[in-house]
């Protein structure tokens, strides 16, 4: 099988700190999204799109479930015999195994593996972001502009671009300035953390990143500013299409409403980019005789008894007869009781929502409970629900 | 880790349901939202560890090679034993030959290389699961040589089949062909556990003296010589052989029960090839009720008591009602459907009025636009 020549390593090391319980157990990648999918499915099935023949994944933070989510990459078509899937957790050597200290640290410390697989393009990506893109074009412009490098950039609204990195670029797309979260942007074309580099030129930088006790080990704080003052070819691929960091548990559930428009911005079911996830081999999901669900993604193996609209309900979820779920994302496994009421809220996997019990914030925030979490009648009186 | 069964599909000896089967054996027949008939004995099979499973090909095969390919998403793509194609022979296809003893003296040879003490033989057309390693304790504690499985028939049915005389010992003392089959009878339902050794010199010694069948030829012929005991099992079972079985089989999965104890086992889930779509979605004026749905769904309109595949969409005030769709069929906006068997990629124009009954469903051809 021919191979891509380019190296797709995937960093999925995110705590994700501002998701909260979320993300107490796990990486943020790992995240379930869209009734069916986990993060790190889009960036994966992205790569098998755009025929990426080896794929590295960068873990650190609470790394097991998504060590054993991904597996060899069988799920996402990524296990083959020229390249292949392969999880790479902190590298112990000699001197004790070393924490990622940053971004630009995680691949430095796994160039073995970078020279290893010997392919002359490296593709960094994030395994955190929600979106649909054919790297194969980025490819394709890179060596169309003989850049050394390209960052993936995407144009956002000018009041926005300040909480970005900004990047400043000339008519051919060549850039000329970087500007790490402005108060003046003088531009707004937006990095999206995904970058191809010419092996040699990644390999020369990263060495010296690590040698500089100054720096936070960080691509677009550290190496693509000291890549600029060298005048390297540094190229912004303008990417356009729907591209969601989700960071926060508001975004988060703002990127689930998404998906519930007539025409979503990410189309989940377009047959030529089908976005593909670890299977669960569930059947078709029932509506009981006195279910009724608007306005809603519901995926497969789950039982919907009671009333359901503008929510997204993941796989085995059960809501019982009478149970009320509405503007809410409910995980795997939970169970939602007869005359248990549920509104704007996300819900972990494994809850139980027991009978009588409501889950609703007063002042209009996201509601949030964790994995195997409980609220009882009991304690919605209480007023801490 | 090697199972003590092996298994073996025969796909040979299934009835055919012309309304549906035009383009593809029984075997692949959708069922149940997602699935196709073979997924249910497939996925019974390695439910049980076995992992080493022989499919006799009937002679129309591509839908079943398409559909399972290497035997992935049921475990049995390994590097030793797995899923093992076993054709029929091209002068068999033209000039076919009664009964089964003939395709299993023809692939002797794999049952012999599987190295397994038992094998599992069953047909295809059967929608349950059930638990094969508890049929495997049963036939040693008998210290059976063949045990058949069975079920006790809840009502009359008009269909023939083999009616079982069993002693109070589990110990099979007739095997009778019936025409009518009465309520409580003991029902073969086309299951057998057989020791390998047995099996071998049986079929042999069959196809030396020419018979042809092996449950009247070969076990009743033997029911005094060889140990043969009946298992009873009491969990839910259907055989699809028509398109009124074929209907009432995947409505009855619209009983909660029935669908938690089908599909949602602990341990024993049903496979099926994987088509990655995403959750279904249903819109602002959607109204659904009392229905199964599957992935990939778009659904506009109204559905009740009905079953409705992966990829359906259902435009705006469509109603549909009692009837199955299956996969990529297009419900136009205003159509009315009840009692209606719709195959798969259908389109159903806008307005459209189809109706059947219960006892004969209309059924719409794969492809077609109406």
């Amino acid at each position: 099988m021919r191979k891509s020549n380019c190296l797709a390593m995937i960093l999925a090391g995110g705590k994700g700190s501002r998701l909260g319980v979320l993300t107490k157990d796990q990486a943020k990648p790992g995240l379930l999204f869209g009734g069916k999918y986990r993060i790190i499915d889009f960036t994966l099935s992205n790569c098998r799109h755009s025929g990426i023949g080896t794929v590295g994944i960068l873990t650190q933070y609470q790394p097991l479930e998504l060590n054993w989510y991904v597996g060899n990459g069988s799920s996402w078509d990524l296990d083959n015999d020229t390249g292949g899937t392969f999880v790479l957790p902190p590298y112990t050597n000699g001197n004790g195994t070393n924490w990622y200290r940053g971004t630009a640290d995680a691949i430095y410390q796994n160039l073995n593996f970078v020279d290893m697989i010997g392919d002359d393009y490296v593709l960094i990506l994030s395994g955190d972001h929600i979106y649909s893109m054919d790297y194969s074009k980025m490819l394709d412009f890179h060596k169309k502009h003989q850049a050394k490098v390209t960052i993936g950039t995407i144009r956002v609204p000018w009041d926005e671009a300040s909480r970005f990195g900004i990047m400043v670029a000339d008519d051919n797309m060549r850039i000329t300035k970087f500007q790490e979260k402005p108060k003046q942007p003088e531009s707004n074309l937006a990095s999206m953390g995904i970058y191809i580099f010419d092996r040699p030129v990644l390999e020369r930088y990263l060495r010296a990143d690590a040698k500089d006790e100054t720096s936070e080990h960080d691509f677009g704080k550290n190496v693509i500013p000291a890549m600029l003052k060298d005048q390297i070819a540094l190229y912004a691929y303008p990417f356009e299409g729907y591209w969601k960091d989700v960071g926060t548990i508001d975004s988060l559930w703002q990127a689930n409403m998404d998906l519930l428009a007539d025409e979503p911005p990410l189309d989940l079911s377009d047959p030529d980019w089908r976005i593909y996830a670890g299977n669960q081999s569930m059947p078709p999901h029932f509506i009981g005789p006195k279910g009724s669900v608007k306005s809603a993604l519901i995926a497969e193996g789950a039982a919907i008894l009671g009333q359901v609209s503008d929510s997204v309900i993941f796989y085995n979820v059960t809501i019982e007869e009478g149970a009320r779920v509405t503007n809410s994302v409910i995980m795997p496994g939970t169970v939602v009781e007869a005359g248990a009421v549920v509104d704007k809220a996300i819900i972990g996997e494994d809850c139980t929502i027991h009978s009588g019990a409501v889950v609703h914030k007063k002042d209009g925030s996201v509601a949030v409970l964790g994995r195997h979490g409980e609220v009882t009648a009991a304690a919605t009186s209480k007023g801490d629900a | 880790m090697g199972s003590e069964m092996m298994g073996l599909i025969n796909l040979q000896d299934s009835q055919t349901l012309p309304e549906l089967n035009e383009h593809r054996p029984l075997a692949t027949v959708p069922m149940g939202g997602k699935f196709r008939l073979i997924d249910f004995t497939l996925s019974n099979m390695v439910n049980a560890g076995i992992g080493n499973v022989g499919i006799l090909l009937s002679s129309q095969s591509r839908s079943v090679l398409d559909h399972i390919r290497s035997g992935k998403e049921w475990g049995l793509a390994r590097k030793r034993d797995g899923l093992f194609y076993l054709p029929a022979d091209v002068e068999d296809i033209i000039h076919p030959v009664e009964g089964d003893i003939h395709s299993f003296y023809k692939n002797l040879l794999f049952v012999k290389r599987g190295h397994s003490p038992y094998i599992l033989a069953t047909s295809c057309d059967l929608v349950q699961n059930i638990d094969y390693e508890e049929v495997l304790h049963f036939h040693r504690r008998h210290n059976a040589d063949v045990t058949m499985i069975y079920t006790r028939a809840p009502k009359d049915k008009e269909k023939e089949g083999y009616v079982l005389e069993i002693n109070d010992k589990d110990r099979i003392t007739g095997i009778n062909s019936k025409a009518e089959i009465q309520t409580g009878d003991n029902l073969y339902q086309r299951q057998i556990l057989i020791d390998t050794e047995i099996y071998q010199h049986c079929v042999r010694r069959a196809y030396a003296k020419g018979y042809k069948d092996f449950i009247t030829d070969v076990l009743k012929r033997n029911v005094d010589r060889l140990r043969i005991f009946g298992y009873n099992y009491e969990g839910y079972v259907k055989r699809v052989d028509s398109i009124q079985s074929y209907f009432e089989t995947n409505m009855d999965f619209l009983d909660a029960h029935t669908w938690r104890d089908i599909f949602l086992q602990d341990q024993r889930h049903i496979y099926t090839k994987i088509k990655d779509e995403a959750p279904a979605k249903y819109m602002e004026e959607s109204h659904v009720t009392n229905s199964l749905v599957a992935n990939g769904c778009i659904i506009e309109g109204k559905v009740e008591n009905s079953i409705l595949f992966r990829k359906v969409r259902v435009g705006k005030n469509a109603v549909i009602r009692n009837s199955i769709i299956m996969q990529h069929s297009v419900v136009g906006a205003d159509a009315n459907l009840d009692y209606v068997v719709c195959d798969k990629n259908a389109v159903i124009q806008p307005e459209a009025e189809l109706s059947g009954t219960r006892e004969a469903p209309l059924c719409i051809g794969k492809c077609s636009v109406i």
